[in-house]
């Protein structure tokens, strides 16, 4: 995925009626981290359905219930863009993997 | 201890000859039948010929697949009838001068993978052919023509290969894959997870990298092995490291044979040095041990006497030590553990042995 | 240096899990999290990792090698049929709680294996290509078909080099005959045993008559065969769950030393009633108290305790080719090593798949006796056998130890997309594979004194239990 990508808005949920009362924050992420922000705000926007992410340009605007914590759902924000980074980088030894078990 | 080795009469043959010794029966190819029992000695028919071999107890010797090398004055048991110990040594040369080496390296060699042949084909049934050295892999071709000539005609037969490693590569795939994996056992010594501490003790730079490199050669193309490892001063307090490292980088490895010292050869030469009495401290050992069981290799310790091993790691004890090297003290005696214990080498020496032995 | 793809978890103390493909592990801090992301990792880390297997210098290096073989041997290969779970039965002379799904009354007809069932299975039993084979016998109480179970034991120990025959008894009714055919050297006995007389009594024998019988037979079996041929389970109700010590000593006088703790599986309404969800913590808190009562046995007694799960939960951590239980293989392939074979001759994949479909929620028959597997439908049940791509189990620390359960999803969900996370199967089994890290990164030598024996060994070692700092 081209970084850019990253930059454009990202709508994980439709508007909701309680939309009103989600608390909002802002979110900077480290710009070496933003190629693999697409995959993790979708992930998650799965795990956590109730939540509102948007990309914007350089930082994320989110949108909270009340049953949500910021910290740590910034944590495990943070959890998921590392692990789509981790994923996307062992791409080359999970191939070798293959190669040598498989042959192909 | 048993004679691997039995006097006879000067014997006129210009070829070795390998045949098969029975009491009763008539002689058929490959066999000879007694003819005379004397006082001392036993007369055999060999394809006409009278064959004398000098031996209070012919009895011993019914069924055993003897070599007889032209002009030497006694015949060697290659396949005793019965035992689980039998093995070819196929040539002393080796490239490794291993501290502990019970048969220590010489220039000479002897071809005789022809009359090794000869006698696996008279082997019993199922047998287990141990090949030793020397080093057997520094005639790889012989003796991969021998494996797969064996293979063919007595698919029955299982060899345990001693090899230190070195010597496969890349091109020996094509035989490795033709090869029943199923029946060979390769047993490869490792000493220590450190490289210098591993080539160090085999006297050999580079042997460790070679080592590691043809494990995992073995492995991939589906070969099973037996990791050797004998216990040393220079080794034992790196056993823990070993046990993870092997665990770890080798997976595909079967046993690991945890092995005290043999007081022969090099070993006897460097007893004094690097004999480790575990019978004092079995720490090291036992860390190995249990690092391997809980990941899953199955571990056997060769060579300790029950006496000398913490009672929760005696299960692990095999009876290991050849029949025809293996002796008792006298205090074994009265031990009632005497008939699972391996016992102790013919020339194990007491006054600088384990500090602690006794009956159970 | 490369290091393979490290998964992290959460775990007490700010501390996190690492595990890579091939189920090596090790706990560190944030701060390594931050320099293995950042690619700033010291020379210190990529000793630790290349060590410990989570890392390699290149394709050439014996560390690559290992993991190919470490990774490789956690794959469940499929392999030949030969294993049979027989019905022979449905009827049953006890009426258990929550066993409405797989029995029939003792009196009822038209729920046994006919003569035509019975020529066809032994038929497919001949054409198979295999030298050992294990019969257990089900029911129902099988012990009412025991003229069954003679013919199918005769025909196999014929036909086969090995074979095995286990036979899962109430052990309420049996007859000298009985005794007799349980008596051979190749024949095993399963019963049931919850573990506390009043709970076994309340759960299936009812009156006292009838639970006596089941006490002295379940006496007999023991002090005849001993406990190399007879195993109890218990079965236990997340509502009426009963005193761990009570447990181990109902077990420890039997003379065994593995119990297997499982809990009723309730089918259709029942299940309904009982949601998971509501009786998940309860059952772990339940389970945990009761492996710290093993804990303490262990420590006070020589003859050690296990659970037998949380056992094979931590071999498939620390080793790699455990594959020999059923319920947790990854792949988890359907239909092809074992076979459920019900009373009217339909084929299942798994018990559970037999009771699912006999309340007719789903048909999970993959074929019968008589038209042999259907292939097409096994296929389809084995399209998600693997975890390997599974979007969730992708990032889960836990993947190369587990294994999915796709009958289970079914049964529960009627699906198999369910997030896993919010399966039962999932939730179960994270919380499990906590606990068993709990335990292995313990510091109480009581734990660890556990640990040692359920891992086959005298002594644990901690240098297992890694750590990077």
């Amino acid at each position: 995925m081209h970084p850019d990508d990253s930059r454009k808005p990202i709508q994980v949920n439709e508007p909701s009626e309680n939309h009103n009362t989600l608390s909002k924050f802002r979110l900077d992420i480290p710009v070496e981290l933003t190629a693999f922000l697409n995959s993790a705000v979708a992930r998650i926007g799965y795990l956590f359905p109730t939540a509102r992410i948007d990309a914007r340009d350089g930082y994320l605007e989110i949108g909270l219930p009340e049953n949500l914590d910021f910290d740590d759902f910034r944590q495990q924000l943070f959890y998921s863009i590392y692990r789509e980074k981790i994923r996307e980088e062992g791409k080359d030894s999970r191939h070798a993997l293959n190669v040598a078990v498989f042959g192909q | 201890m048993i004679p691997l080795r039995v006097a006879i009469d000067p014997f006129p043959i210009s070829v070795p000859l390998v045949i098969r010794l029975q009491n009763d029966g008539p002689s058929e190819e490959g066999t000879a039948g007694v003819i005379h029992r004397g006082q001392g000695f036993v007369e055999y028919d060999v394809c006409g010929l009278s064959l004398t071999v000098r031996t209070p107890d012919p009895d011993a010797l019914d069924g055993d697949v003897v070599l007889i090398l032209p002009g030497q004055r006694s015949l060697h048991r290659l396949i005793r009838n019965g035992s689980p110990h039998n093995t070819f040594l196929v040539t002393e040369q080796c490239d490794q001068k291993c501290v502990m080496c019970s048969q220590p390296p010489k220039a000479h060699h002897v071809d005789l993978f022809d009359p090794f042949y000869e006698a696996a084909l008279l082997g019993p049934y199922g047998t287990t052919i141990g090949i030793s050295g020397g080093e057997p892999m520094l005639h790889k071709e012989r003796l991969f023509d021998f494996l797969l000539r064996v293979q063919e005609r007595r698919p029955d037969i299982e060899f345990h290969i001693l090899t230190n490693g070195q010597h496969f590569d890349k091109n020996d795939e094509p035989i490795l894959q033709r090869l029943d994996r199923a029946r060979i056992l390769w047993g490869i010594p490792c000493y220590s997870a450190s490289p210098e501490t591993h080539d160090d003790i085999v006297v050999k730079a580079g042997a460790f990298e070679t080592l590691e490199r043809n494990l995992a050669l073995l492995g991939k193309n589906g070969h099973r092995i037996e990791l050797r490892t004998v216990i040393l001063n220079a080794n034992v307090n790196g056993l823990a490291d070993l046990s993870l490292y092997v665990t770890t980088h080798h997976p595909h490895i079967s046993f690991w044979a945890i092995m005290q010292l043999e007081p022969i050869g090099y070993g006897r030469q460097n007893w004094g040095r690097e004999f480790f009495d575990s019978s004092q401290n079995f720490d090291p050992i036992a860390a190995g041990v249990d690092i391997a069981n809980i990941r899953g290799l199955e571990t056997v310790l060769y060579n300790f006497p029950l006496c000398t091993v913490p009672e929760p790691y005696r299960r692990f004890c095999a009876n290991s030590i050849s029949d025809w090297k293996q002796k008792y003290l006298p205090t074994c005696s009265d031990c009632s553990a005497i008939n699972r214990c391996t016992g102790f080498f013919e020339w194990y020496p007491e006054e600088r042995g384990f500090s602690s032995v006794g009956a159970l | 240096m490369k290091v393979w793809p490290l998964k992290f978890r959460e775990h007490d103390h700010g501390e996190l899990l690492f595990t890579n493909e091939a189920g090596g592990f090790f706990r560190s801090d944030q701060r390594f999290l931050e320099r293995y992301v950042d690619g700033i990792l010291t020379d210190d880390d990529f000793e630790f990792l290349r060590r410990h297997g989570h890392a390699y210098r290149d394709t050439s290096d014996a560390a690559f090698d290992g993991f190919c073989g470490r990774w490789a041997r956690r794959i469940n290969p499929v392999s030949k049929l030969n294993y049979f779970i027989l019905i022979p039965t449905l009827r049953c002379n006890l009426t258990c709680d929550y066993c409405q799904v797989s029995r029939a009354p003792e009196t009822a007809s038209g729920f046994d294996w006919n003569d035509e069932i019975l020529r066809q299975f032994l038929g497919s039993l001949s054409k198979l290509d295999t030298e050992t084979i294990k019969i257990e016998f089900q029911g129902g109480e099988p012990l009412l078909r025991l003229d069954i179970l003679e013919e199918v034991r005769e025909f196999c120990r014929n036909n086969f080099r090995q074979a095995e025959f286990v036979v899962c008894t109430n052990l309420q009714s049996v007859s000298e005959e009985a005794w007799e055919f349980l008596g051979a050297a190749d024949t095993f006995i399963s019963t049931s045993f919850d573990g506390v007389e009043e709970v076994h009594r309340s759960q299936r024998t009812k009156e006292s008559v009838v639970h006596s019988e089941f006490r002295s037979n379940l006496q007999r079996a023991f002090s005849e065969f001993g406990t190399a041929k007879v195993s109890a389970l218990p079965t236990l109700d997340v509502h009426n769950l009963p005193d761990p010590d009570t447990v181990i000593r109902s077990f420890v006088e039997l003379g065994l030393r593995s119990i297997y703790l499982r809990r009723v599986n309730y089918q259709g309404f029942a299940r309904k009633r009982y949601d998971f969800r509501d009786t998940q913590e309860a059952w772990m808190e339940f389970y945990r108290r009761f492996v710290d009562r093993l804990v303490e046995h262990n420590w006070e007694n020589d003859d050690a305790v296990e659970e037998y799960y949380l056992s094979h939960l931590l071999r498939r951590i620390f080793r790699t080719g455990v594959q020999n239980h059923v319920d947790l293989r990854n792949p988890n392939w359907l239909g092809y090593d074992y076979l459920v074979v019900d009373f009217d001759g339909q084929y299942y994949p798994t018990d559970e798949a037999r009771m699912v479909s006999r309340i007719g929620r789903l048909d999970l028959s993959i074929g019968d006796v008589d038209s042999g597997i259907d292939a097409r439908k096994r296929d389809v049940l084995n399209s998600a056998a693997s975890n390997f791509e599974d979007p969730d189990c992708i990032h889960c620390v836990y993947q190369a130890y587990c294994g999915p359960d796709v009958i289970d999803d079914l049964s529960r969900y009627g699906r198999i997309d369910i997030p896993r996370h919010e399966t039962a199967h999932c939730q179960h089994h994270t919380a499990l594979f906590d606990f068993a890290f709990e335990l292995i990164y313990s510091e109480d030598p009581k734990v660890q004194r556990s640990l040692g024996h359920w891992l086959g060994t005298p002594k644990y070692r901690t240098e297992l239990a890694a750590r990077l700092k």
